[in-house]
């Protein structure tokens, strides 16, 4: 009998320890899933809070950067533009004042003024020019008035108007009731040759320095 | 030993291990519970939004040498266009003049 109880209490206290191990072990198991879920949870709320602050920072910081960079490569050619064109009008004085050799001024100043009284189309017209323009256009008005009919294929009267105008070279020619003008001044022709060399500046020149620069 | 001793001595036995199992019990729910107060803290808004404020903090950084870098890039494009020799910009003031009084 002592022996098969012995055997008994061994039983008992195996099954026993056995419960009470699976009891634990089954609790350690269920907070490490707790555990294991808050963690999973709390990285979603961060990745997607975090994530959402980046990106709308990054897009602010990097786009002020860019724009920033992009006005000051702007200013940069704006200022060579203006180079060019201060150059330009330098050089257009000189062909007014007549010291460029290779252009005769008083020949565009009448290939200007024809243009412009054809583009008027009437037969007697007032024309405006600068001070210096309005001193020769005064002096020989009857013989560029001739030239202009010959040219235009019928008869034209020119008038110089009273006033100079503030132009570098050139004329604007109106009718006689001011009705109809045309502006054919060297100031808009300039204006005219920035805005055409300025795209061209934009496809080569720039173009260029930008390429060398990203190459 | 006589059978009623051998009763007593099971009965002991058998109270001793439904007290073992009562002790895993409360061990268990010790387990258990310390483990939700964890995962409390883990969740705790304020410490999320530490983690998060680490986490930008240190994109901030990174964002900002990009765009340092971005802007040297730009820099440099600028100081390239306002070194373009004098001499290419002449040529283009006589090609515009060309334009402009061309007979």
């Amino acid at each position: 009998v002592t022996s098969e109880i012995e055997v008994m209490i061994q039983e008992i206290r195996r099954r026993g320890k056995e419960e009470a191990d699976k009891i634990v072990e089954e609790a350690k198991a269920r907070a490490d899933k707790i555990l294991e879920e808050a963690k999973r949870k709390a990285d979603v709320y961060i990745e997607n809070r975090a994530r959402l602050e980046i990106i709308t920072m990054r897009r602010r910081v990097l786009g002020s950067a860019g724009l920033e960079g992009h006005r000051k490569v702007l200013a940069a050619k704006e200022e060579v533009i203006n180079t060019v064109m201060e150059l330009a009008a330098e050089r257009i004085k000189k062909v007014v004042a007549g010291e460029d050799p290779n252009v005769d001024y008083r020949k565009v100043l009448q290939k200007l003024i024809v243009e412009a009284v054809g583009a008027v189309g009437e037969p007697e017209v007032y024309v405006y020019a600068n001070e210096r323009d309005s001193r020769y256009i005064k002096r020989r008005l009857k013989a560029l008035s001739k030239t202009v009919s010959k040219e235009l294929g019928y008869d034209v009267k020119l008038h110089l108007a009273s006033e100079p105008i503030n132009c570098l070279g050139g004329v604007v020619v109106s009718n006689m009731d001011g009705t109809k003008t045309y502006y054919n001044t060297l100031d808009g022709k300039l204006n005219d040759a920035i805005k055409k060399f300025r795209s061209i500046l934009g496809k080569t020149l720039f173009k260029r320095v930008v390429e060398v620069e990203s190459g | 030993m006589g059978m009623a001793e051998a009763i007593g001595r099971l009965i002991k036995e058998e109270a001793k291990i439904a007290a073992m199992i009562e002790e895993a019990k409360k061990e268990a729910k010790k387990i258990v519970e310390e483990a939700e107060r964890e995962a409390k803290k883990i969740l705790d808004p304020r410490r999320i939004s530490e983690e998060v404020r680490k986490l930008v903090e240190e994109a901030e950084k990174r964002i900002k040498e990009e765009a340092e870098r971005i802007k040297v890039r730009y820099e440099k494009v600028a100081e390239r266009i306002a070194s373009i020799p004098r001499e290419e910009l002449e040529k283009i003031a006589d090609e515009i003049v060309k334009e402009v009084v061309r007979l």
